[in-house]
């Protein structure tokens, strides 16, 4: 069960302090726009919070591509709006300055590497998703399937609109282990580099049933290698955190820990 | 948990799926590596040709001779002939412990199908029970090995289909294609 209150609330108010800017190529106006600032939360989606951004830059393009779709770029490298922005921004923090500085585009988008999001519903519906998988890993899918979709859209609901409580009255029930002390398996992606994420069965507790810690996990999706640094929500959690605390309390709202992983 | 399947059973079902397929010539092959779940992948490729309804063109034709215009003959046909290149991938989802299918389809300009377009031409046969679901059902993701996106079935729903499917086949995989 997430106790630590605190620890939940805090994770959910970090943000991000953005600088957007239009692809200068795409400035079809005399006058380039003004760069446009904004505190994202890291526990939320671009396409969720960029109404704004998308609104202010699209008077300055081609009037004749007012209906595209608007993608983001970070260093010429197109940016996964289907990852969380925390995520994100951990994966390329070693190269950012603050603000972050993001690149908008309306047009090529990049159909071989961007999954296209025409609408807020495919956020939804891969939120939605991933919650699904987590509560496979953690409980054989029993409680979202036991929920009612009144509850599935409230997650959702908490998550666009910034509530806390809204969001944990009903992720509390995720995040309890439902009869067995710990979750069967700790749902989690490992980034590093450029390559795919990796995912693995981990156990949160040993098969004498002492609990695993973060060292545990990193041991066994990495073996052999040292010198390694797991950051999640901008921090380096202590190696000797339980994986079951650690998933309980520093997941991200589609309920999955986002560790990236760098060398020193 | 009903209607998993688990790594070493898919692979079997791989390695007798390949020895069906290359007798058939039906052009599937392995990808990836079986050491590790899910880490391996059976991989087709496909070139599809479809007659669909063109609109009428004869406004924009009268720079043409007369003569040369009434030789082409396409131009007097209602249809014209569309390419699609379709490239299926069977994956195992550790998660789920089921096989899933991603696909991509382009038309011949090398753009890819929308969802739309895909919806329209690969599944008239589920469109009645599923239109509701549309969006959980089948939807873009980034393919797990690749990284690039792919249309996937999700994973969920076949588990449900293949519990009903598990006392009556030997290849389960084959019968879930």
């Amino acid at each position: 069960m997430a106790n630590d209150r605190e620890v939940l609330r805090e994770i959910w108010e970090g943000r991000l302090p953005v600088c957007f800017q239009l692809n200068s190529e795409e400035t079809y106006s005399l006058q380039a726009p003004d760069a446009y600032y904004l505190m994202v939360p890291r526990l939320s989606y671009f396409p969720l919070v960029t109404d704004k951004v998308r609104k202010h830059f699209l008077k300055y393009i081609n009037p004749e591509k007012q209906e595209a779709e608007m993608w983001l770029d970070f260093n010429g490298q197109p940016l996964r709006w289907h990852y969380p922005i925390g995520v994100l921004f951990d994966m390329y923090a070693s190269d950012i300055q603050l603000p972050w500085n993001i690149t908008v585009h309306f047009d090529k988008f990049p159909e071989d590497e961007l999954l296209h999001c025409p609408s807020r519903e495919v956020v939804e519906s891969h939120f939605m998703s991933c919650i699904k998988e987590a509560d496979v890993l953690k409980h054989r899918s029993q409680v979202v399937s036991n929920m009612q979709k009144k509850d599935h859209n409230q997650l959702w609901l908490g998550l666009q609109n910034d509530k806390f409580d809204q969001f944990w009255a009903v992720n509390r029930k995720l995040m309890e282990a439902s009869g067995e002390e710990v979750f069967k398996y700790i749902p989690f992606r490992c980034y590093r580099g450029d390559g795919p994420f990796v995912q693995h069965l981990v156990r949160p507790v040993t098969e004498e049933g002492q609990k695993k810690t973060l060292h545990h996990l990193i041991s066994e999706v990495f073996p052999n290698e040292t010198d390694l640094h797991v950051m999640t929500h901008g921090i380096e959690p202590p190696w000797e955190t339980p994986l079951q605390w650690l998933s309980e309390h520093l997941s991200y709202p589609d309920n999955f820990l986002h560790l990236c992983i760098q060398t020193s | 948990m009903a209607g998993t399947v688990s790594w070493e059973e898919f692979l079997q079902c791989t390695n007798n799926f390949l020895e069906i397929s290359d007798q058939l010539l039906d052009g599937w092959k392995l990808c990836g590596r079986t050491d590790s779940p899910g880490s391996a992948y059976l991989v087709k490729k496909l070139v599809v040709f479809e007659r669909t309804e063109k609109e009428s063109k004869l406004c924009d034709t009268f720079e043409e001779p007369l003569d040369t215009f009434l030789e082409d003959k396409s131009m007097l046909e209602n249809t014209v002939e569309e390419r699609t290149t379709w490239e299926y991938h069977v994956m195992y989802n550790q998660s789920y412990s089921v096989p899933t299918l991603h696909f991509n389809a382009w038309r011949s300009d090398g753009a890819l199908l929308s969802l739309e377009e895909v919806w329209g031409r690969a599944l008239k046969c589920y469109r009645g029970s599923l239109e509701d679901d549309k969006w959980t059902v089948l939807t873009q993701q980034e393919h797990p090995i690749l990284r690039r996106p792919f249309y996937t079935l999700h994973p969920c729903r076949t588990a449900e289909f293949l519990e009903s499917l598990k006392e009556k086949s030997s290849n389960i995989l084959i019968t879930w294609l």
